[in-house]
């Protein structure tokens, strides 16, 4: 057995896995926010803190309790775009909210992203 | 192969998303078509913003709940219209003293160092060219109700022995029937600050509530309501109400806190206590509402224990008002606004 053998492939894994990182990209940004807005309405402040872009970090608190204190609150018809090869990714549908008998609605809009760190952050709204 | 690898991985299909946690109904996609912006109504004029519902109307309640002793109301007697106590505001117009036998003066905290604070906030206000016979409204579904407020803009109210407030009803017209958009079921110190929370109709992007209300109505009063769904997060409740403050009074705009009736963060009634304090370090206007719920059946509440017990008439002259939540919530908030005029008039007047 070539005692060489096992190295190169060890090498060839190497070179691949390089290969992988390079080419991986951002992603897609309207996967981010989706994933930021299921996060936001979850309550999940760890996904929040991972998706959330390095200029909005200080209202993490804000972003991760904005529905704490409602039970049933759930996302419907949420369908977002990126629009074109810009920053900002349009989403339809809405956030809705129990609070008591009545529910209240907080419709999806138009959201900034900027990659940071080879990733997607979510940014706030889109101007 | 690390080449054959590398091609595969430039090629493959977007990484899976993490795992929704919440209920998602639906994620199909958004026609490109479609794509654009929708933020792009914006209010003609201050007039235009969003307004009580005048014409709803309100289940009448005109018992008093069973196995409630009778309320202590308003005493007519000359005895209780009396001098209002050594803490009470100089500026106070005559009218009576106490409120279901509480003086007045303890239900207002508005002691002179907070009279001074006022006014040099309404100073800075009317440099920055704010309105000050305007106030706007900031809280949760208490105030999102025509129970709350409307019947002084409807004009369908007889303020009884209260006649004398009328002044600062007309002083302040126009504001009582404005819900404004600062005013949300559910609303809670964190969101005030959250743009997802402004009315997308009105505001701007990345505007917040509190920043949207303050641009669309331009007020001189900011009256708070908060507390009830801030159960459990005193820490973070005073922290939110502390940079409220301090972004109103920045911006030439008088904070007015209110306590609440309800108890949900617990016996220890620690977000009222908050707000006392908060009051106090900030030298600002409360408007004591819990302490007057004590004198109330079912402490104010109506029958779903979270929003007040009503009284549609507005007739202050009928002693069933000084029962209902609703009814003195109001009145209490007038007696507040009359001292806070009086207060306002040399101003306007310099």
């Amino acid at each position: 057995m070539n005692p060489i053998r096992p190295l190169s492939r060890l090498l060839l894994l190497a070179l691949a896995i390089l290969a992988l990182a390079a080419c991986a990209g951002p992603g897609d940004p309207a996967e981010t926010v989706e994933s930021y807005l299921q996060a936001k309405v979850a309550g999940d402040r760890d996904q929040i803190r991972a998706l959330l872009c390095a200029e909005m970090e200080a209202e993490l608190e804000r972003e991760a309790r904005t529905f704490e204190s409602v039970s049933g609150v759930a996302l419907e018809e949420m369908a977002c775009q990126r629009v074109g090869d810009s920053s900002t990714v349009q989403c339809e549908g809405r956030i809705v909210a129990q609070y008591g008998a009545e529910a209240t609605e907080f419709p999806l809009v138009a959201y900034r992203v900027v990659e940071e760190d080879g990733q997607w952050k979510w940014c706030g709204e889109a101007p | 192969m690390a080449i054959l690898l590398g091609v595969a991985a430039c090629t493959r299909p977007a990484a899976p998303r993490v795992a929704a946690t919440a209920t998602l109904v639906s994620t199909a996609a958004v026609p490109v078509a479609s794509v654009g912006p929708t933020n792009t109504a914006r209010p003609a004029s201050v007039a235009d913003a969003p307004r009580a519902i005048d014409t709803a109307t309100a289940e009448a309640t005109t018992t008093s709940p069973p196995d409630q002793p009778p309320a202590a109301r308003w005493q007519a007697s000359a005895a209780a219209r009396g001098p209002a106590t050594a803490t009470a505001s100089p500026t106070r117009p005559p009218g009576p003293s106490t409120l279901n036998d509480i003086p007045v003066a303890d239900l207002l905290y508005l002691p002179p160092p907070v009279q001074d604070n006022v006014r040099q906030i309404m100073q800075r206000g009317l440099a920055a060219g704010r309105d000050l016979q305007r106030f706007s409204k900031l809280g949760d579904s208490l105030i999102a109700t025509p129970h709350s407020f409307t019947v002084f803009d409807s004009g369908g109210y007889d303020l009884g022995p209260f006649a004398h407030l009328d002044d600062a009803i007309g002083f302040y017209s126009g504001s009582f029937a404005r819900y404004g958009v600062a005013v949300k079921p559910g609303l809670h110190s964190y969101a005030v600050f959250d743009p997802l929370w402004a009315n997308k109709e009105w505001c701007l992007a990345n505007e917040s509530p509190l920043e949207c209300e303050l641009r669309l109505n331009n007020p001189g009063l900011m009256l708070i309501f908060l507390g009830t769904n801030d159960a459990g997060y005193t820490k973070g409740f005073t922290a939110n109400l502390q940079r409220l403050v301090e972004t109103l009074t920045a911006a030439g705009v008088v904070p007015v806190l209110a306590t609440k009736a309800d108890r949900f963060e617990g016996p220890d009634n620690s977000n009222n206590l908050a707000l006392r304090a908060l009051a106090a370090d900030y030298q600002l206007p409360l408007w004591d509402f819990d302490r007057l719920a004590e004198t109330l059946p079912q402490h104010g509440l109506g029958e779903d224990g979270v929003h007040l017990s009503t009284f549609p008439s507005g007739d202050y002259s009928d002693s069933v008002a000084y029962e209902r939540g609703y009814a003195m919530h109001n009145l209490l908030g007038l007696l507040m606004l009359a001292d806070l005029r009086a207060l306002t008039v040399p101003l306007l007047e310099e």
